[in-house]
């Protein structure tokens, strides 16, 4: 095969980065809630909380190695973590790390209703509490980067496409950012997700009316700029890469809002 | 969450090789879309998990349906389909619904929530307003897209081509295709469920040595159009909306018949909640409205007989593409490790 451009290769999922790059979409049921428009500064709430249900999970295993009632204490487990502010704001601010925690739920439940044995319980119980600290981390780290995490106490509204090329334009920053730290997995792996999840939305208009520059995009995501780091080029060099895919990436958008405008009523 | 994340987690829950509906055997509805003027109006609560694609035009239909029904109580949760499934799975598995609706773009995205017994029967008159191939018991296709060979009318004679595209292995053209592209994964996770293991690998190995690689399949029907290669296999939108901006471009669609060459791949939705609500939701998808607005600004294919397709498409009546349980396309393993092998990826 005559490899005339190099691509990208799907590389394991950096999980915390990842929490940021899905974050801010809103909650299922429009529950809003005005914390959440400061979740910042309730910080501490959220991680007494995940304190409070890991003892829960402590029960648990305690009911379970005494032979009482443990599915009763999983089932008041739910009730509690449905209750919880940082449900909510795990939910919303960490969202990928979300599924993990019900997953860790179901995973702990099988367990008990398997009657598997007791450190088998004690495993499931850990990797739930492991589940939700993740989760607190993501939040954490959300508060941190909060141009990244768009949406709060109400439901979030429908990227335009100025949202989404400001969200891919600050995932390429941090990108840079990464590699300067010399996370270079990182980097590359932020740059495939907002390839993937964000550009690839925008193409299908953008096609229609510059297709050259769609291509050019799609080579510097997939190919050029991942190269540059794999080649351990100076981060000056990486930067100045980023600066142009992002004049491209602004020409990009004003023909996105042309675009836009020309668009015909559903109904 | 990328695919493979995805499939890591449907694994990690049991339900990945468990995917596919039951297709419905119905005869062929007569061809006439309803009219969003026909529909009951919508009113109540209802929980929308929206997948993200075609650049917000599902978001643009969405919000149309909620303008016209305003005493619909609508909320959305956003995010990569995959991601969504595996939401819906894990609150399923710890016995909580948090969803009525779940319109994803991929099909493999359904299946994993299908399979996870979370879906309510489609009833019998949504079914039926769609072409029989794309008829199942426990979610809606929507909207579909198309495998096709985009080739270069100035160097390449249509009568030529073949119609069998495990014929492609044994040509001479010079090809264009993007292998870690998600749609030619699917294509070939196709060829692979319907030609199975051993002639997939063959075909890569026969097409590798005459293949120019791109980072993603625009890449390759652009190239096409500047006679850097005879021919690209990719999705169809790529060549219509390329034809759109530069009508004189010098690429033309191909169809293979019957095989994984032209499979038709397609968005859906799941019911999750009770009542009428989310079924008529469903209903308002599949109107002539909606159904030609995918058609006309997405270049989709509408899956409601009578409706017409995209400028520069056959009908579908035209196209012969395989049958085939879309839900299957989800698991990607043995095809990636396939590929590997091959050294295409």
């Amino acid at each position: 095969m005559s490899r005339a451009r190099s691509i990208i290769r799907i590389a394991p999922p950096v999980l915390l980065a990842f929490s940021l790059l899905g974050s801010g979409l809103a909650q299922a049921h429009g529950e809003a809630s005005t914390d959440l428009d400061e979740f910042q500064q309730h910080l501490d709430e959220y991680q007494q909380e995940v304190n409070q249900l890991s003892s829960l999970l402590d029960g648990i295993v305690d009911d379970y190695a005494a032979d009482t009632d443990a599915a009763a204490g999983v089932d008041a487990f739910v009730e509690e973590w449905e209750e919880v502010g940082y449900h909510l704001v795990v939910e919303t601010k960490a969202t990928p790390l979300y599924p993990a925690i019900w997953q860790g739920i179901v995973g702990l439940r099988d367990a008990i209703s398997n009657e598997a044995p007791e450190s088998d319980v004690r495993a499931a119980a850990d990797d739930l509490e492991v589940a939700l600290w993740e989760g607190m981390g993501g939040v954490r780290l959300a508060a941190a980067n909060p141009d990244l995490v768009s949406g709060g106490g109400e439901e979030q509204a429908a990227e335009t496409p100025h949202d989404t090329i400001h969200h891919i334009e600050d995932d390429l920053d941090h990108a840079v950012e990464d590699y300067a730290d010399g996370d270079l997995a990182e980097a590359k792996d932020l740059i495939m997700k907002t390839y993937l999840n964000r550009f690839e939305g925008l193409e299908g208009d953008l096609i229609e009316q510059d297709p050259k520059l769609v291509v050019g995009l799609e080579e510097d995501f997939n190919a050029r700029l991942p190269m540059l780091m794999d080649d351990g080029a100076q981060v000056e060099e990486v930067q100045a890469k980023v600066d142009a895919m992002k004049k491209q990436l602004e020409r990009a958008e004003q023909l996105l809002m042309e675009k836009d405008k020309a668009k015909s009523e559903v109904f | 969450m990328d695919r493979r994340l995805f499939l890591q987690a449907a694994g990690a829950l049991g339900v990945a090789a468990a995917l596919g509906p039951t297709r419905i055997a119905l005869a062929e509805r007569p061809a006439g879309a309803v009219s969003a003027d026909q529909l009951p109006t919508l009113d109540g609560a209802l929980t929308l998990y929206l997948g993200r694609g075609e650049g917000g035009l599902y978001e643009d239909v969405v919000a149309a349906i909620r303008e016209r029904n305003p005493a619909l109580d609508l909320s959305i949760r956003r995010g990569p389909s995959a991601a969504l499934a595996n939401t819906l799975v894990a609150e399923a598995g710890a016995g909580v619904r948090r969803a009525d609706l779940f319109w994803a773009i991929d099909a493999g995205s359904l299946g994993l929530v299908a399979a996870g017994g979370m879906a309510r029967v489609v009833p019998a008159d949504i079914t039926e307003q769609l072409r029989p191939e794309f008829r199942f018991s426990d979610w809606t296709a929507i909207s579909g897209r198309i495998r096709t060979v985009a080739y270069n009318p100035e160097r390449v004679d249509p009568d030529a081509l073949p119609t069998d595209i495990m014929a492609f292995a044994d040509s001479d053209y010079r090809i264009g295709w993007a292998p870690a592209y998600g749609a030619f994964q699917s294509f070939l996770t196709a060829m692979r469920l319907l030609e199975g293991d051993a002639a997939t690998r063959q075909w890569l190995e026969g097409v590798e040595p005459r293949a120019t690689e791109y980072a993603g399949e625009l890449g390759a029907v652009m190239a096409v159009t500047r006679g850097e290669v005879d021919l690209a296999f990719a999705n169809h939108y790529y060549t219509l909306r390329l034809k759109q901006g530069m009508p004189d471009a010098p690429v033309a669609l191909h169809f293979t018949k019957d095989d994984a060459g032209c499979l038709v791949n397609a968005s859906g939705v799941v019911v999750l909640g009770p009542g009428d609500t989310p079924e008529n939701f469903v209903r308002y998808l599949l109107t002539r409205e909606v159904q030609s607005y995918l058609a006309r600004e997405a270049f989709e294919l509408p899956l409601v007989p009578g409706v017409p397709g995209p400028t520069g498409l056959p009908p579908m009546a035209q196209i012969d593409p395989p049958k085939l349980d879309l839900t299957r396309l989800a698991d990607l393993r043995p095809t990636l490790a396939l590929m590997r092998e091959a050294g295409v990826l």
